[in-house]
């Protein structure tokens, strides 16, 4: 064997474990899922039902809405606080500044059951809100537990840390002169912020947006323990499918629907990864 | 090239190998400490069960100086091959001789081991080998013969006393005070908690003949519709947050409601709400009822194998089990329903329990037909909103 | 400098003092309608500080900048009748050359027609016709300073603030820049301040210097003075060649081109020839004497006479001469 041959297979052999990994973990699943929506529960033979199953049945085309309704409201506020914590971050050089930065990310390192039963104590009717609010004489009932507001609020406290760490990165890789430089010629700060720190930092907020989607399309502890019974997010939709109806052929229909809301963002966070504007070429 | 393939495969199929063979190096194993006989036990369930049996075999072991009781313990929902497939495996193999000494059922599995591989692939048991089991009025509603109860649970109506000075006694009666007190009254959602599965079917099931609550025939479900308008009329005075009627997840969903008083009243299991309250986790004031008719419950068995070893030790074993000093432990470590005369042991803190008659309980069993069941309220109670 | 000349920009004992107690106090300067000012100095000296506080960047602790007589230091930057070109990444890498140089004129609401006409006279004037659709960073960095400054001058600026615009290019295109720079300075009339460490830059571009040192002005004067005056050591040993020579507790400074040297002992000072140094059109020679090597140049003619060993004594045209308590005494011989 030449000396080149063997570097080959030294190197194919560094590749190959994590390729079967790889090949054994996702593409197998994911192969055989999607044949499985395609067949019927009983005969195996092809049918679209499993997938019409999804879009006809008016509970479950609820579901679908809810969920969609749920993530895109998370993306959104996600982005926005997200955005204006780390414009604060950024363009503040004060002590309390100083202590958020280091601060901000502690709610990713709380494990997400503490955090999501962290939560309902202080949200639900009887939890602390409630309790605060007796002391002062007002019987309040924030009616977030088993509703979309709770489930958002939790969302949030993942999400919120997450896209201000990639929108701070984003933003701190703008340099000084180049606001001042906009300054200079007369922009205001509105000014600055649309037509220099907007247009810089869009990609992180795409980046930061597909994300936040995507891990949130198929949530399932928060929806669980803080969501109510209907509409469910996907993630409780696709649990009752499998460990409740044990309905195995739609369950694998609505880890593909799942899988191709998720590819939607996937498919525009490749895009700007790749897609080099003029001025970054 | 070639050759690095055959290697990886090689070294795949050694780790796959590796995982198959642990069960197998696992079975006779006879090296016994101080001369004793090893007999294996083989249990599942939540960790809380492991406690116990940890307990329990270690008692047995200090007390007994012929048999050795070793625990092969497999934690529930941890993705492991279910002890009702090993069993099956074993006995469809036709193995002999194994370390499946003497296995804990719950009722559900005894069921299913039962259809699996029939109960004559078990001993049929002999009372004089176990003369505890004498004062056991408590019997398995399948295949009794061949398992022997040894703990009992039941669902009940937990219930807070500061708020309901007396409790419901008929299910008449509690749907009156449902809609006397709307929205302080809650079961978690079916398929998530077995107090929630027991309350809807117990609802549903009281419209039907009695055969039909241990029958897992799909000729009965065209008969729910009775049962089901009635959930649906009890639907507006459950417990309600954010504007809409909410079935809350799991067992201790409806129990953590109830401790923080945003309900009164919830279905719940005896043993999980008394060994809560036991742990000052809940509050004092709730208390534990049962109504008429009741809502169902459980027994937990113990079966010997006729493809195990050790029959004699599996008898003793299950001898200790039935004793006074077995049933106080479980008694006080789970709140488990003792099945013998209470009268001799310390009920300190479970008093409750002495009310719980373990010869009427209701067990349920409807097999596949929970599947159904669970569907069709996700699609017609839960959507009520 | 004259009376009658208009003064552009005037610092009123200022002072501008960081968290860390760094920064410059009481400065006080006149700067003129069309002049250069160059402020010099090593890194960490102020020099940026002062410009800062001029461009709006900075707040000022104390003290009052004017324009034109009128205060600036309650203006944003946006506001101020100044134009500042940074030291790098001054252009905005999204927009193309065209949108880079537009941007002001377009917040100002100049129409179109006078804004594309203003795009085209700015890169003329930096000669950079035909890169309006270009983004930044297709340029290269002497390209890019251009264009930002030529954005600078759109705005036709009181004031253009310059911080060492030029340190990022490599020397030629530096020297280029640098007459660019004062080509363009003199066709418009503005008032630059420069901001630079490198005293040849200093020297080349401006009408007057400000050398700095420590957040303090150490002198300020034209060209000129600053070479053949020094007012302290440390100015004398930051622009041009100085040989330091101890005598007596005093320093003498002097510059190797203000030295005569001849064969022999007598004059000044006394040493011996070490090196002999060809430098086209001149030689410098090293003195050894005593415990100094003294620089100093010298035509052909003598050096091919003089040989290593050779003594020699050396006769100072012109010195300054620091006192350690007295400051400094210059001496003209």
């Amino acid at each position: 064997m030449s000396k080149k041959q063997k570097q080959r297979i030294a190197a194919y052999g560094l590749v190959l474990p994590a390729f079967l990994i790889v090949m054994l973990t996702v593409a197998y699943p994911i192969v055989s899922a999607v044949i499985q929506s395609f067949q019927d529960e009983k005969t195996g033979e092809f049918t679209w039902d499993n997938y019409t199953y999804f879009f006809t049945e008016p509970n479950q085309l609820k579901n679908i809405l809810y969920t969609l309704m749920v993530v895109v409201l998370t993306v959104v506020i996600a982005i926005v606080v997200a955005y204006l914590l780390a414009l604060y971050l950024r363009f503040t050089k004060s002590k309390i500044a100083k202590t958020i930065g280091t601060l901000y990310l502690l709610p990713r390192f709380v494990p997400a059951m503490c955090a999501v039963y962290a939560m309902i104590t202080i949200i639900r009717d009887s939890g602390l809100i409630n309790r605060i609010g007796l002391l002062f004489g007002h019987d309040i009932h924030l009616g977030m537990m088993y509703h979309a507001s709770g489930i958002i609020t939790m969302n949030l406290w993942f999400n919120i840390p997450f896209a201000a760490l990639m929108i701070t990165a984003g933003l701190g890789a703008i340099p000084d002169s180049i606001i001042e430089g906009a300054r200079d010629v007369g922009a205001g700060k509105l000014k600055v912020l649309t037509s220099m720190i907007f247009p810089l930092s869009a990609k992180d907020v795409v980046v930061a947006s597909t994300f936040v989607f995507m891990s949130n399309v198929g949530s399932f502890t928060t929806p669980y323990l803080m969501g109510g019974n209907h509409p469910k997010m996907l993630g409780i939709a696709l649990f009752d499918q499998f460990n409740k109806y044990l309905k195995y052929n739609r369950s694998a229909a609505l880890s593909v629907i799942m899988f191709l809301i998720c590819s939607v963002s996937a498919f525009v966070y490749i895009y700007t990864n790749l897609k080099e504007k003029d001025w970054e070429k | 090239m070639k050759k690095f393939l055959a290697l990886m495969l090689a070294l795949c199929m050694v780790f796959a190998l590796a995982a198959c063979g642990e069960a197998q190096t696992a079975q006779k194993e006879e090296a016994a400490a101080g001369g004793k006989t090893v007999v294996t036990l083989w249990a599942t369930g939540s960790d809380n069960v492991r406690q116990i049996f940890e307990t329990l075999t270690a008692d047995f072991n200090a007390s007994n100086d012929q048999y050795e009781v070793k625990l092969q313990f497999m934690l529930s929902g941890t993705g492991t091959q279910s002890l009702a497939d090993m069993l099956t495996a074993a006995s469809r193999a036709k193995q002999t001789n194994t370390d499946y000494d003497l296995v804990d059922f719950s009722g559900d599995d005894w069921s299913k081991v039962v259809s699996l591989i029939g109960e004559e692939q078990f001993v049929k048991l002999d009372g004089a080998q176990m003369p505890n089991a004498a004062s056991v009025a408590a019997k398995s509603s399948v295949s009794p013969e061949y398992c022997q109860p040894y703990r009992g649970t039941t669902v009940i109506l937990a219930y807070d006393s500061a708020a309901v000075p007396t409790p419901p006694a008929t299910m008449d009666e509690l749907v009156q005070w449902m809609k006397d007190h709307p929205g302080r009254f809650a079961y978690n959602q079916p398929g998530t908690g077995g107090a929630g599965d027991s309350f809807a079917r117990s609802a549903v099931y009281n419209f039907l003949p009695e055969e039909a609550f241990t029958s897992d025939d799909e000729k009965w479900t065209a008969e729910w519709d009775q049962g089901f308008d009635f959930l649906k009329e009890i639907h507006p005075y459950m417990y309600t947050s954010g504007g809409s009627i909410v079935y809350p997840a799991k067992n201790q969903g409806t129990l953590d409601l109830l401790n923080q008083g945003e309900i009164d009243m919830c279905p719940n299991w005896a043993d999980m709400v008394l060994s809560q309250r036991a742990k000052g986790e809940i509050k004092d004031t709730i208390k534990i009822t049962q109504i008429q008719p009741a809502l169902t419950g459980s027994l937990q068995t113990l079966a010997i194998p006729t493809f195990g070893s050790h029959t004699e030790g599996a008898y003793a074993f299950i001898n200790y089990m039935l004793s006074p000093r077995a049933q106080e432990i479980m008694v006080r470590d789970m709140a488990a329903i003792p099945l013998i005369d209470a009268s001799t042991m310390d009920m300190t803190g479970y008093e409750d329990l002495q009310g719980l008659d373990v010869s009427a309980f209701r067990i349920q069993s409807i097999g596949g037909l929970s599947t159904n069941f669970n569907e069709r309220w996700d699609n017609e109670i839960a959507t009520l909103g | 400098m004259s009376n009658e000349r208009k003064v552009k920009l005037e610092i009123k004992d200022m002072t501008k003092l960081y968290d860390n107690g760094d920064g410059v106090r009481h400065i006080n300067l006149e700067i003129y309608e069309g002049e250069i000012v160059t402020f010099l100095g090593p890194s960490g000296c102020g020099k940026t500080t002062i410009l800062r506080t001029i461009g709006g960047f900075l707040d000022v602790t104390e003290g009052d900048i004017t324009v034109d007589g009128q205060s600036i230091i309650h203006l944003p930057p946006e506001k101020r009748p100044t134009a500042m070109v940074f030291q790098s990444y001054n252009l905005w890498p999204h927009m193309t050359i065209y949108e880079n140089l537009a941007f002001g004129l377009k917040l100002r609401k100049v129409p179109k027609a006078e804004i594309d006409k203003a795009v085209k006279d700015g890169l003329a004037l930096v000669s950079m016709s035909g890169s309006e659709k270009k983004y930044p960073g297709q340029l290269s960095g002497g390209q890019q300073q251009r264009i930002a400054i030529a954005r600078s001058l759109l705005l036709k600026p009181s004031l253009l603030l310059l911080d060492e615009p030029f340190s990022a290019l490599d020397a030629k295109i530096r020297q280029q820049m640098r007459e660019e720079l004062k080509k363009i300075q003199s066709d418009l009339g503005i008032t630059v301040i420069f901001v630079t460490h490198d005293q040849e830059e200093a020297m080349s571009l401006s009408h007057r210097i400000v050398v700095m040192n420590k957040g303090k002005f150490e002198q300020v004067g034209t060209p000129a003075e600053i070479y053949d005056n020094p007012q302290t050591l440390h100015v004398a040993s930051f622009i041009g060649e100085m040989n330091f020579i101890n005598r007596d507790g005093k320093t003498i400074a002097v510059r190797p081109e203000n030295i005569s040297v001849r064969p022999g002992t007598g004059d000044d000072l006394d040493g011996t020839v070490r090196t002999v140094m060809l430098l086209g059109h001149y030689v410098v020679l090293n003195v050894q004497c005593g415990g100094n090597v003294v620089k100093c140049n010298v035509d052909r003619e003598l050096s091919d006479r003089l040989s290593i060993g050779d003594k020699v004594t050396l006769k100072f045209n012109k010195c300054s001469i620091f006192d350690e308590e007295e400051g400094f005494v210059p001496v003209e011989q």
